[in-house]
């Protein structure tokens, strides 16, 4: 019995190495240049104590999910403190390590709440609308709600850590399905997912313990990963692989940026999984990011990282148009 | 009398500062490999589920974790253990105030804690390993304690994994003066 298990892990990590994987560097894009930070440590206005998320609306302004402050700060797209909302609770609008936000088409703000298992709704004021909660729907409670994204199209897909799956609610906010389920290695499993994205139709996965992005179909099959060894998951350095891949981000021209959180890094692939671009390296200088756990794209392709460990935001030029 | 206020601090134990009718007083839990906030916030929301934990403060860089307790709490060790096993990490060290009385057991004294089924096998450190407490600690606890009543010990926990683990007092600072 236990060598039949066996000899069916081995043939599905086979099946895996050769099916939907994808290919690794060719010639990189230099790194783009470093032009702001801001942020330090502490509990006062514009000030951050363990950042985790982050999301640029149309307008530009920059919200951050301040976890360690339970709360949501607001920056214009030069660094300017202009809003805060929220503290610690459980009331609607207090939060319980608020984790990660995105932003809908018509501006409201969604924000996953680990410790609250839930994810609010916010317009951008920071004026509560309403709450979603996974014990709602026949999916079961989450535990531990990490990242969020909202599709073009409306749909709220939320990534539910220690259930190892994400939950895909439609447009009306009634739930959809389940997507992914726990497990290493074979496409599909998931392993403390951490954040989400959307590219091209497909629902982009920071895979973050599997140390991989994968990439599914809207209903939920997964077509296509990287990271690791063919997509296994193998934590590693080089390039194209990760040290817990923590946070994602997709610019208009349809790259995905992925916050490298232990190689204290930024990589750059095309959907299709080719690396294309990579910088940062561990520090506190400019450029340098202690743990970069998210990211965001703004209006005008400048890229926002939450650089974790050094309490603040940084921000660089938009990568070239040529890399992909 | 200045002999005994010395003693009570060498040992580690208070006689003030907690509520009658507590059991745990306070935790200091220490875990390996606690590096991300996701896991730090995991372990954080896991403690905060157990009954009778008031709050709990992550030092990532540390990993250590400091819980305050709720004052009627029947909290239990195994309760913290298994609660950051759901976290996905072992407990690898673990100090506690409790609020107990002294009784007899089966290698000497031992803490009943108030308000629950938790107990410890008491020891003291004397160099490097831990042994069974001596008969004067023992009866200065028993001292302490009073008719009835009970004491809060601080010490570390070892032997977690037994039924029923050992709560070492700790080190005589005073007596080392």
């Amino acid at each position: 019995m236990r060598g039949s298990g066996f000899g069916r892990g081995l043939g599905a990590l086979v099946a895996a190495m050769l099916l939907g994987t994808t290919g690794c560097a060719g010639e990189l894009a230099p790194a783009p240049k470093h032009l702001a930070s801001w942020g330090k440590l502490g509990a006062g206005p514009g000030e951050l104590h363990q950042p985790i998320g982050i999301a640029v609306a149309a307008d530009g302004t920059v919200y951050v999910a301040d976890a360690g402050n339970d709360r949501i700060e607001a920056f214009s797209s030069e660094g300017e403190f202009l809003r805060t909302f929220g503290s610690r609770g459980q009331e609607p609008g207090n939060f319980r390590r608020p984790m990660d936000l995105d932003i809908d088409a018509k501006g409201r703000l969604y924000v996953a709440e680990h410790g609250g298992d839930r994810v609010q709704v916010f317009n951008q004021e920071g004026e509560f609308l309403r709450v979603i909660r996974g014990e709602d729907t026949p999916a079961g409670a989450f535990d531990a709600a990490a990242g969020v994204v909202v599709s073009p199209t409306g749909e709220l897909y939320v990534a539910d850590f220690y259930n190892d799956r994400v939950v895909a609610f439609r447009r009306d906010g009634t739930f959809d399905r389940v997507i992914g389920n726990s497990g290493r290695i074979l496409p599909g499993r998931l392993h403390y997912p951490t954040d989400l994205g959307w590219v091209d139709g497909r629902l982009v996965v920071a895979d973050a313990y599997n140390n991989r992005i994968q990439l599914f179909t809207p209903e939920g099959k997964a077509v296509t990963r990287w990271g690791g060894v063919l997509g296994s998951g193998l934590a590693g350095d080089g390039p194209g692989s990760f040290r817990v891949a923590t946070g994602v981000a997709v610019d208009a021209l349809g790259r995905i940026y992925v916050a490298d959180f232990e190689n204290h890094r930024i990589q750059v692939f095309t959907s299709a999984g080719k690396l294309v671009a990579l910088f940062g390296s561990q520090g506190d200088a400019p450029g340098q990011f202690e743990r970069p756990t998210d990211l965001d794209i703004g209006p005008d392709g400048r890229i926002y990282v939450v650089d974790f460990g050094n309490d603040r935001v940084q921000v660089f030029e938009p990568l070239s148009e040529g890399s992909q | 009398m200045k002999k005994h206020v010395l003693l009570a601090l060498a040992l580690g134990f208070l006689l003030q500062g907690a509520p009658a009718n507590a059991a745990l007083v306070t935790a200091e839990l220490r875990v390996n490999g606690l590096s991300c906030p996701f896991c730090a916030f995991g372990i954080e929301k896991k403690l905060l589920d157990v009954e009778g934990v008031k709050d709990v403060e992550v030092f990532l860089d540390e990993g250590r974790l400091a819980l305050t307790f709720e004052t009627d709490n029947e909290a239990t060790v195994s309760d913290l253990q298994t609660a950051v096993e759901k976290a996905g990490f072992e407990l690898a060290g673990l100090e506690l105030k409790a609020r107990g009385k002294v009784i007899d057991g089966a290698n000497g004294g031992a803490l009943l804690v108030a308000n629950s089924r938790l107990s410890f096998d008491l020891a003291e450190r004397n160099g490097e390993s831990p042994q069974s407490v001596s008969a004067r600690t023992l009866a200065h606890l028993r001292t302490m304690s009073g008719e009835g009543g009970s004491v809060v010990v601080s010490g570390s926990v070892e032997a977690l994994g037994e039924s029923q683990p050992t709560l070492v007092l700790k080190p005589a600072e005073a007596e080392t003066r």
